[in-house]
């Protein structure tokens, strides 16, 4: 075992990848991740950039437990993610975990209210705590008036907004976010940006995959690029803020936290 | 073309599962199909071809010989439309013992098995040559358990003389021993003596083929002109070949019925399941369906990319299933040919198969078709614009029903199953219309095996008593009442006999029984009326009341013996055994015709808690050769028709059930296939497998318990409406509480639950496989 820990034996990293490897197997093996070694301490604003390919999204779904690693390890939150089963995996996403996806994946049958309340209700949470948190996040992110629409009805920002929501109704360990502006104009993309930024702010841990070195340099507190499968820069931004690339303070993987 | 076959196959590699579940429902359906048909085509083949090949008689009269001159029997064989005749033969009624069991055979005195008339097929042994030599027909052999060199006792003469079988036979003028009673059997005419009580009276049997006999109204005319030639009531009875092929026929002709109905039902739901695959196909194709149009398909090129996939699973179902049914139906057709002495029809005929065939192949083209315009009139650019996701259109009312559901508290994963049930009501209802086939499927079987029941106790009940008795004609009836009330046991005796009566306007006599005692308790079903109470008084079956055109309340006049009473039918009454053509009155009316008449059988119920068994062994010893005394225990009642209709009703249970469980596996495959990325988000947010699987599971449940709940009346309904038009093929009717006792209300509500068997079934692998999608995979495809 070789994450570190505190004084009273707790990591004192949120989030610890130890020399993972991924590789696909089909006609020809394929290498998603090689040798990945990351430490992300807990409310850190970490964004992933990388071109197609590069393994960044494979990067999150063996954080999110979506997927194994073929060597290494994954710890989130004392927990050791690649050793668990499917169901305690299930678990493990709904009481730490928050997802935001680039197309929201919205349940279309689902008010947004319902949407909001499902990981809640899976996870057992009392309706009256649950409909409470659900309505603070109505309010915090601006769409209360919305609470009884459905997604069809929304457009792709307000429709992000309520994943995003969805995704903190659990009140998660860490926050994934997958191209979480993708989908919508520059102007959505921005606003939702600015909300992740919000509640990073309160400390929230929130891990980015984007490919938009403009959004990640704007927003994050660290930016961690990979290429073909291995981390070739890990900067922690001084200013994040609305800083532009070049005033990056750029570490070597090997000295990243 | 090219691009067609290789876009067909294309599509086909990507749709293997629904292609093996298309192929297997097509299999099942045209497998019953073809037994239906089969069964329909060659249900009279094996009968008319031994009919044919063994010159049988299209009449035989069996004549009392005390009344008639063996001039006048001459005479009838000699009119002008007899082409044919076989007789003069003696013929007596003689009980045989074997072990422990008697049956009374009618023994004919016939020098060989040839002749012009119903040439006897030996099967084993040889024909009778010296005294003491019997022959009997296969079919009784094996019912009673012996072959060649087995010995008999004849308890009707007092020298109880003992036969060696030395040859089994069948012979093509009497069904098989389950269904017709008695069996015929033959001695050498020299032999016959032996076998007659001194005080026994024989009969003579003539064996007739005319020149008109297609009908039973021809062959009532031929016997209306044999009743001329001689006196009359001489003739004791008549058998006609349409009456033994209609008994032989029985098992067919009404497992046909219902297959034919089933096999309507299968291709239905056959055709609901592959219109479901094909709309579901077309609705997440609408990307490739824009594009190959955008590449140059025709839409009829496209529809027939749908309509091809389904016909090449349909063309492998009909490889499987039509060969499948035509062998199913060798069990019943051959087993006629069997009791016949027929070989195995290996007729060839290729009609059921490629009816079956073309009949499934049409239904599935159309099953495809329809849903397969759509494609066809898809807009290239729309068809590529809606790239679909499934739950993007939903309607107002599955949202509000949505909303109602999540305030029932019921956990999460279960109401988003219960809501995803109705997320495609067109492919739900579909799916729903299966299920209902399957359970009214089962609903019906099980009420046609509890009718058969209450037709078998109803056909038993001269067994049901506590002790049945057959007295023969050398101990005297009064001895053995005597006997019996002397017992203090004895509690009541019904006692009766069968003989033959004439009735005016009919020219064949119908089967009577004369009943001593308290008849009425027994309970025989009524349809009409109510039972004979005494002198002059008498109850007829069904087909008797029809063909006499009688109503109750009418009076009627009979002979035999050469005395003429008028009866009055007070009722009508159900008995299968003799196709109803059958009456029942008092004794006291029988002495009329017949003043020294004696019964030849009793039924003797118990005081309570008396020991059946030692009262009849007590019984039986007093005269041990002419008393055959049996418990009502020891009956069989269970008949070889029903046993078999019991079959053929299992298999269409298993088969109709299994096409609802694959109706189900597929719209649940294709609803998982559509909402896969919806599953993938759920997994994503924490929805543990096992919860994933109740979803699916409940989803199913719902259509499984809407199902259940309307295949419940269906089956009930169906049940009524086959039952009376089996009733009809059989020629008899059914007392309405027959149909009525077909369900028990407990047990009813609970084949509701097959409903939500099938669903679970059907739902199992596509849960699992919904459980067990790779997340990544599939959100990476977006």
């Amino acid at each position: 075992m070789s994450h570190l820990t505190d004084q009273h034996g707790h990591s004192t990293y949120l989030i610890e990848l130890s020399n993972v490897n991924k590789t696909y197997n089909g006609s020809t093996d394929q290498v998603a991740l090689s040798d990945i070694t990351l430490k992300i301490p807990a409310g850190q604003f970490t964004a992933i950039m990388g071109a197609s390919g590069s393994g960044k999204s494979t990067l999150l779904n063996l954080i999110a437990g979506l997927d194994r690693p073929t060597k290494g390890e994954v710890w989130v939150d004392g927990i050791r993610v690649n050793a668990l089963g499917e169901a305690a995996l299930a678990r493990y996403r709904r009481k730490r975990l928050g997802f935001v996806f680039q197309f929201f994946n919205l349940l279309n049958q689902l008010s947004v209210l319902d949407n909001i309340l499902l990981p809640a209700q899976l996870a057992g949470l009392q309706s009256k705590v649950a409909h409470q948190r659900a309505r603070q996040l109505l309010d915090q992110l601006g769409i209360t008036d919305k609470a009884r629409v459905y997604p069809g009805q929304l457009s792709g920002g307000q429709r992000q907004r309520v994943a995003i929501a969805r995704a903190l109704i659990n009140q998660p360990s860490v926050l994934l976010a997958d191209e979480p502006t993708g989908a919508l104009d520059s102007r959505s993309g921005d606003a939702v940006m600015e909300l992740l930024a919000q509640i990073n702010e309160k400390g929230q841990t929130i891990v980015l995959v984007t490919h938009d070195a403009r959004l990640a340099a704007a927003y994050a507190t660290r930016i961690i690029s990979l290429r073909d499968g291995r981390i070739v820069d890990d900067s922690i931004l001084q200013a994040p803020q609305h800083q532009a690339p070049s005033d990056l303070l750029h570490l070597h993987s090997e000295e990243a936290v | 073309m090219r691009a067609l076959m290789t876009k067909i196959a294309g599509d086909l590699r990507r749709r293997r599962l629904q292609f093996v579940i298309v192929a297997l429902i097509v299999a099942l359906a045209t497998g019953v199909g073809t037994l239906a048909i089969e069964l329909m085509a060659e249900s009279s083949a094996p009968y008319m071809q031994a009919f044919q090949q063994y010159q049988g008689a299209h009449l035989m009269v069996i004549y009392q010989r005390a009344r008639v001159t063996p001039a006048q029997l001459a005479a009838t064989q000699r009119l002008p439309n007899v082409t044919a005749s076989a007789g003069p033969w003696q013929a007596a009624y003689v009980p045989l013992e074997y072990g422990t069991q008697k049956n009374t055979v009618l023994v004919i005195a016939r020098a060989d098995p040839g002749g012009p008339v119903d040439k006897l097929h030996i099967v084993a042994g040889r024909w009778a040559g010296r005294p003491g030599e019997i022959v009997l027909t296969r079919s009784f052999a094996q019912s009673i358990g012996v072959s060649v060199g087995s010995q008999l006792k004849a308890v009707i003469s007092p020298y109880l003389p003992v036969m060696r079988v030395v040859g089994e036979v069948t012979d093509i003028d009497e069904a098989d021993a389950a269904n017709f009673n008695p069996q015929f059997a033959w001695v050498q005419p020299g032999a016959f003596a032996q076998l007659l009580s001194p005080d026994k009276q024989s009969s003579v049997v003539i064996l007739y083929r005319f020149q008109h006999a297609a009908t039973d109204a021809e062959l009532q005319q031929d016997n209306q002109e044999i009743a001329a030639v001689v006196p009359p009531s001489a003739i004791g009875g008549t058998i006609s070949y349409l009456a033994v092929q209609r008994i032989i026929n029985l098992t067919n002709t009404l497992a046909m019925t219902f297959l034919l109905a089933f096999s309507v039902f299968a291709l239905g739901a056959a055709a609901l399941i592959i219109a479901n695959v094909v709309s579901g196909a077309v609705l997440t194709s609408h990307r490739d369906i824009g594009i190959i149009k955008a590449l140059g398909f025709t839409p009829g090129q496209v529809i027939a990319t749908f309509v091809g996939q389904m016909l090449l699973a349909a063309l492998i179902g009909c490889l499987v299933g039509v060969p499948l049914g035509v062998l199913g139906s060798r069990p019943l057709v051959d087993s006629s040919a069997t009791a016949l002495g027929v070989p195995a029809s290996t007729s060839g005929n290729l009609i059921a198969p490629l009816l079956a065939t073309l009949g499934g192949l049409f239904v599935v083209t159309l099953a495809a078709w329809l849903p397969a315009l759509r494609a066809g009139m898809l807009r290239p650019v729309d068809a590529i614009a809606q790239h679909v996701s499934s739950s993007s259109r939903r309607s107002t009312h599955a949202r509000s029903f949505t909303q109602r559901l999540h305030q029932i508290h019921l956990p999460r994963p279960l109401t988003l199953g219960v809501n995803d049930a109705f997320a495609r009501p067109i492919r739900s209802l579909l799916t729903i219309v299966a299920i209902i086939i399957g359970v009214a499927t089962l609903v019906f079987a099980s009420g046609l095996h509890s009718t058969f029941q209450v037709i078998t106790n109803n056909r038993a009940l001269f067994d049901k008593a506590d002790v049945t008795i057959s007295r023969y004609s050398s101990y005297p009836d009064s001895t053995l009442m005597r006997t019996l009330n002397e017992q203090p046991e004895t509690k009541q005796v019904v006692a009766y006999t069968f003989f033959e009566l004439n009735v005016a306007g009919l020219s064949n006599p119908v089967t009577t029984i004369a009943m001593r005692g308290d008849s009425g308790s027994l309970g025989f079903p009524m349809l009409a009326g109510r039972w004979f109470q005494g002198p002059g008084e008498a109850v007829g079956g069904a087909s008797f009341v029809h063909e006499a055109h009688l109503a109750v309340g009418d009076t009627f006049t009979v002979t035999s013996n050469g005395h003429q009473i008028t009866l009055r039918l007070v009722g009508e009454y159900f008995d299968f055994t003799n196709f109803g053509r059958d009456i029942r009155l008092d004794w006291s009316s029988y002495l009329q015709l017949d003043p020294a008449a004696q019964p030849t059988s009793y039924l003797v119920n118990l005081q309570p808690g008396a020991n059946a068994r030692a009262y009849s062994q007590r019984i039986a010893a007093t005269a041990p050769d002419y008393l055959d005394v049996a418990t009502s225990a020891s009956s069989n009642a269970a008949t070889a028709t029903i046993n078999a209709l019991n079959g053929v009703l299992a298999v269409l249970v298993v088969i109709l059930m299994a096409i609802a469980v694959a109706g189900v596996f597929n719209t649940l495959l294709l609803n998982a296939r559509e909402r896969m990325r919806d599953t993938a988000t759920l997994k994503a947010i924490g929805m543990t497998p096992g919860q994933i699987i109740a979803m699916v599971v409940a989803s199913a449940c719902v259509l499984g318990v809407i199902g259940g709940i309307i295949g419940i009346p269906t089956g009930v309904w169906l049940h009524q409406s086959l039952l009376s038009l089996m009733s009809s093929a059989a020629g008899e009717e059914l007392p309405s509480q027959f149909a009525q006792q077909a369900f028990n209300p407990l047990v009813l509500p609970l084949l509701a639950l097959a409903g939500i068997a099938v669903a679970i079934i059907g739902a199992v692998l596509p849960a699992w496989m919904a459980a067990h999608d790779s997340v990544v995979e599939i959100l990476r495809t977006e």
